[in-house]
């Protein structure tokens, strides 16, 4: 299978639209915990699948809470969010969250507000309609991971490493977007459109 | 054109309102003070409450166990990222309490509900709750999930039985270890009768010479050299019997045809009392590479069963052959005796732990560990047939390990 390769301005332009998403996202995040939060500056790297394995390596160190939510339109895939367990209990203990249902909920709703705001103005700007599938969580051992068949139909995948610094608290998260190939082209046609508007 | 355009053209008989009404699914409309302005019949229906009867209020007056302050979180995200927010059944379970009496669904009390809060009008600040019944779903995963984890119970079950039952595998294999350091205790102690006696009328001689003093030195010389050579082989026997125990741990060459006399040497005392005729035909110079002890504990074992049937045999030419064929790979070992052979009814059985003909004699692991060994040790096989009043055993072996 070919796979298709943004190139260097296309990456750029791209981590600028991320960027923007994501300052809308700081907002709501701080609401939704109600308490002063800043999201520090996103770490946004585009990688293949299979280095994306390579993460999830890093990763079997601790232990992790996984989501995912797909979203549908002319740019189509879907989100994978990773917190730690340690992230994980501070939202819980914040939100006076009691059970472990609550708390699954709790991450349910921070997945959806990541990914549909960073989503949704990514659409916005790309000039297009996305609808959301309901969040999901998904009680996979990360060892076998690599054995989910889906992840396989990704080809790029969009990784948004943040740290969400709230009073004394830190919860660190990692979003993944995961794209096909066809998304993958026709985000290129349009981010090219966006870089000759800018010529 | 026209006219069908009039037909297909259906915003003048209310759609929008019907759809609400008909739709599978629980619709409200909120605002961001949780006050209701719809309430589908779908609702009405599963709730038992009149949507006249609770416009305008509170919903989390109408279902005080919701809790107010996450669906006011939720309602006000989806108002401010203009973007839906969800509450999914496998995490919140449900939103509007709605009691099942179900069979089919059995594992829960409550309809199972995934709920959507879609913005709908943000100015006025009013969202879309659309309920949808996923019971049967959950109720599918609840069941999976219960398999899945009876699954995980059998297994561990079955991983402490199969750990069970190596360890009583091993405590077989060092009992059968002394049963046959018994066995060969019994063969020592026959074979050392006779040299005992012969050193015990040599020194009875030279007492009773020297009390008629009739000793000479030649006499006293004589009696001393033949005393020598019955002590050197009394402990060649225990020499014999030491490295046949020694486990051992690497593999070594082996001569076929030192290995069988090495077996008859054990066993050659009971042998000529019982008159039996022992042939070996080998070619002289056979070597495999393999796991010498292991290997005899198996051809004495056989051997002494042939030599146990022979027991109550009244036959006259009694006699055990042993022979050899190999190709490039394998060799052969075929001994067999005609000692009236095994019963057809118990001829299935000889291999079976705890099976034993010999009643208050036999422990029942001879053949079992037999072929233990064979198969798992010396990556051998074993096979045993019986037919014209005679036993024959067949080992096959590979002729390096």
């Amino acid at each position: 299978m070919q796979t298709l390769k943004l190139t260097e301005d296309e990456e750029d332009v791209l981590q600028e639209l991320m960027n923007i998403a994501y300052g809308r996202a700081t907002a709501v995040v701080a609401d939704m915990l109600e308490a002063f939060a800043s999201l520090s500056i996103p770490n946004i790297t585009i990688v293949t699948t299979k280095e994306l394995f390579k993460t999830f390596e890093v990763l079997k160190n601790a232990s992790y809470f996984f989501s995912t939510q797909t979203f549908s339109g002319e740019f189509n895939g879907e989100s994978a969010f990773f917190i730690n367990e340690e992230s994980a209990k501070n939202l819980a203990s914040h939100l006076e969250l009691e059970s472990q249902d609550d708390l699954d909920d709790a991450i349910l709703e921070l997945t959806n507000v990541l990914t549909s705001s960073l989503i949704t103005k990514l659409a916005q700007e790309l000039e297009t309609d996305v609808n959301f599938s309901l969040p999901n969580i998904l009680k996979i051992p990360l060892e076998e991971m690599e054995d989910v068949a889906t992840f396989q139909m990704y080809s790029q995948v969009i990784v948004i490493d943040t740290d969400l610094n709230f009073k004394d608290q830190k919860i660190n998260g990692k979003i993944f977007i995961l794209t096909k190939d066809e998304s993958i082209s026709w985000l290129k046609t349009k981010l090219n459109a966006i870089l000759n508007q800018l010529i | 054109m026209a006219q069908n355009k009039a037909q297909c053209n259906l915003k003048s008989t209310n759609i929008d309102t019907k759809i609400v009404s008909a739709i599978d699914n629980g619709v409200i409309v909120l605002d961001s003070e949780l006050t209701i302005h719809l309430y589908n019949k779908w609702l009405e229906i599963y709730t038992h409450l009149k949507e006249e009867d609770v416009l305008g209020k509170k919903l989390t007056d109408i279902f005080p166990e919701i809790k107010e302050k996450t669906l006011k979180r939720k309602v006000k995200t989806a108002l401010e990222l203009n973007t839906p927010t969800f509450y999914t059944a496998t995490t919140s379970h449900y939103l509007i309490p709605i009691k099942l009496n179900q069979i089919k669904n059995s594992f829960f009390s409550h309809m199972q509900q995934d709920v959507s809060i879609i913005p709908f009008d943000q100015e006025k600040k009013l969202v879309t709750l659309i309920l949808t019944d996923q019971t049967n779903m959950a109720n599918t995963n609840a069941i999976l999930n219960a398999h899945v984890q009876k699954i995980k119970e059998l297994n561990d079950q079955l991983l402490r039985e199969k750990e069970i039952t190596e360890m009583q595998h091993n405590q077989l294999l060092s009992s059968s270890r002394s049963a046959a350091m018994g066995e060969m205790l019994s063969m020592i102690a026959h074979q050392w009768r006779q040299p005992l006696s012969l050193i015990t009328t040599l020194l009875a001689n030279i007492k009773i010479k020297k009390e008629l003093q009739t000793l000479h030195s030649q006499d006293i010389d004589h009696s001393f050299e033949k005393i020598d050579t019955t002590v050197a082989y009394l402990s060649e026997t225990i020499n014999d019997f030491r490295d046949y125990f020694k486990p051992n741990k690497i593999k070594s060459k082996i001569n076929i045809s030192e290995l069988f006399n090495k077996s008859i040497f054990f066993l050659k005392d009971e042998m000529n009392q019982l008159n039996i005729k022992f042939h070996i035909q080998t070619d002289e110079d056979i070597e495999i590479t393999t796991y010498k002890n292991e290997l005899l504990q198996c051809l004495i074992n056989i051997i002494k069963n042939s030599l146990d049937a022979f027991e109550n045999s009244k036959k006259k030419k009694k006699q055990i052959i042993v022979e050899t064929q190999y190709d490039n790979d394998y060799i052969i070992i075929i001994i067999q005796d005609n000692a009236g052979g095994i019963n057809n009814n118990i001829i299935q059985k000889v291999f079976d732990p705890y099976f034993s003909t010999k009643s208050k004699n036999g422990t029942g692991l001879g053949l079992y560990m037999c072929r233990v060994i064979l198969h798992e040790h010396l990556k051998g096989e074993i096979n045993l047939s019986s037919k014209n009043n005679g036993t024959k055993v067949a080992i096959k072996l590979p002729k390096k390990i």
